[in-house]
């Protein structure tokens, strides 16, 4: 099947944070908005809207987002408006979806977007919605958790490679240093390595600062067939490769207890339909849902060798100026995480880097990729973001 | 699922032999769905664990509590918890079953 190239044109997001007086509505409808004037498209050239979301239904008691949305922000009533599902990947797989109706030629024009409101609800109602992304036929009735799933990789990971608790503090000082410049981020606090280790335990041996926190956010992004990318911008941002694959819910069908089978698979796909190879990106945006997350992404996208992923962070190899900068907003861990949205919060920062236009500008950046691992790592996405070379 | 049972019992395919603790619909080696239950020894060794301080809805006032991967002699691997306030967990530390509980694998030390 020949797939039609597929580009970014316009970009949209609410800051992540608190944002106590706004509703997932209010959020999505400025996130949409401001991605369709970055675009200079009209509302009615949407021909889909594809809606990221976790667990608005269960921490809202609001379902069936899309419509809702679409509605509210006035879209034409005659196009589809679907929301999807994949834990911390469901921006990301809205994303996709986008992609692939353009791609296939059905549509020129989709918008795609993600949204969570996770800020009003307790805490123990939080920890309890996140875990039911975790088989509750398994293990979920063990009474484990999300910090507890990575708490457990951190421990082996530091058994079997010799991975150290500061290389993994290294990671939030690290995040915490960029996303202090990034004004959408949650935290704007540099922080230090002692403040990591002796933070409060959350799942031994994570602590607070290892973990990223729950936030209330949307972002946005209009794509349009590369064909007709120049008839809206001067930079539209070619989508160079893009996969999704399924791993395990729980972490004993894993076999090990050191990688996401299913991020490797997507890493593989992503890079062999762009044509590139882990060398040729100059900038990454991964899911550092926790500290020791990073390292390990890190290392299943193929960017560093399984075990050496701490190391990497340690010599610096991972800041905004080293030789492969990761998560240069803050990632998750320090921009925040509202679960449904994140995926396509990474798409807008690597977009503004290659744009070149970030508040931690990776010089000459030309290539992005952005990886989420949903869940127990069950629906990981891959995506790689290319700046048009004729532009 | 709630009942409680101080047997730990695993299927093993009818076909190929794969043995399995996680419920299993078709077996993931052939895809056959004849399976036959096996009652495993129970003995393991731990291959991670944590201990929860922050839990979810429902587990309040159990935390804090030890959870493990465990790796039983058999091969296969269930997360479980760990009776009891453990100071002495490790990976490879020996376990021994003890009982399922509303689903929920229970395993103790061996001392
Ligand atoms: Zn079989």
């Amino acid at each position: 099947m020949n797939l039609r190239e597929v580009s970014v044109i316009g970009i949209g997001t609410t800051p992540y944070g608190l944002l106590e007086s706004q509703s997932l509505k209010s959020m999505a409808i400025a996130a949409c908005g401001e991605a369709i004037r970055d675009a200079g498209i009209e509302k009615r050239q949407i021909q889909a809207f594809y809606l990221g979301n976790y667990i608005s239904g269960v921490l809202m008691g609001q379902e069936t987002l899309a419509p809702l949305i679409a509605v509210s922000l006035g879209l034409n009533r005659e196009i589809s408006s679907t929301k999807v599902e994949g834990a911390c990947s469901s921006a990301s797989i809205a994303f996709r979806q986008g992609y692939l109706l353009i791609a296939s030629g059905l549509y020129d024009i989709v918008l795609v977007a993600g949204v969570e409101k996770m800020s009003t609800a307790a805490k123990e109602k939080i920890t309890a919605s996140l875990s039911t992304s975790i088989d509750m036929e398994t293990e979920g009735q063990t009474g484990l958790t999300f910090p507890g799933f990575w708490a457990m990789i951190a421990r082996r990971h530091m058994y079997e490679f010799g991975t150290t608790m500061e290389q993994i503090g290294m990671v939030a000082v690290k995040n915490h240093k960029n996303g202090a410049k990034n004004p959408r981020a949650r935290f704007r606090n540099i922080i230090t390595l002692e403040d990591v280790m002796t933070s409060r335990l959350i799942c031994d041996p994570l602590r607070l600062y290892d973990c990223c926190p729950t936030s209330d956010g949307a972002s946005a992004a209009v794509l349009c067939a590369s064909e007709k990318a120049r008839e809206f911008t001067e930079r539209p941002i070619e989508i160079a490769g893009s996969a999704q694959a399924t791993g395990f819910p729980s972490l004993s069908d894993m076999g090990q207890e050191v990688m996401l089978p299913a991020t490797v698979i997507a890493a593989n796909q992503a890079f062999e339909m762009a044509g590139l190879s882990r060398n040729d990106i100059d900038v990454v945006e991964l899911h550092d849902c926790f500290s020791v997350a990073e390292i390990v992404d890190s290392e299943d996208l193929g960017f560093f060798k399984k075990g050496k992923g701490g190391r990497a962070v340690e010599q610096g190899m991972t800041q905004v100026d080293g030789k492969l900068p990761i998560n240069p907003s803050g990632g998750l861990m320090c921009k925040g995480h509202p679960v449904g949205a994140s995926g396509l919060g990474q798409i807008y920062e690597v977009v503004r880097q290659l744009r070149e236009e970030h508040e931690n500008q990776v010089k000459g950046a030309e290539i992005g990729l952005t990886h989420n691992a949903g869940g127990t790592g069950a629906v990981c996405t891959v995506h790689i973001l290319r700046r048009r070379s004729d532009g | 699922m709630d009942e409680t049972t101080d047997r730990l019992i695993a299927v093993r395919c009818g076909n190929c032999g794969k043995l399995y603790i996680s419920p299993v619909y078709v077996c993931l080696q052939c895809d056959q769905s004849e399976f036959k239950n096996v009652e495993l020894t129970g003995k393991g060794r731990i291959r991670t664990y944590t201990t929860i301080r922050v839990p979810p809805l429902g587990f309040e006032k159990e935390a804090p509590y030890d959870i493990a991967v465990v790796e039983l002699e058999e091969g296969v691997h269930v997360t479980a918890r760990i009776i009891g306030k453990n100071e002495k967990l490790a990976i490879g530390a020996q376990v021994v079953f003890v009982k399922k509980e509303e689903g929920a694998h229970w395993f103790g030390l061996t001392h």
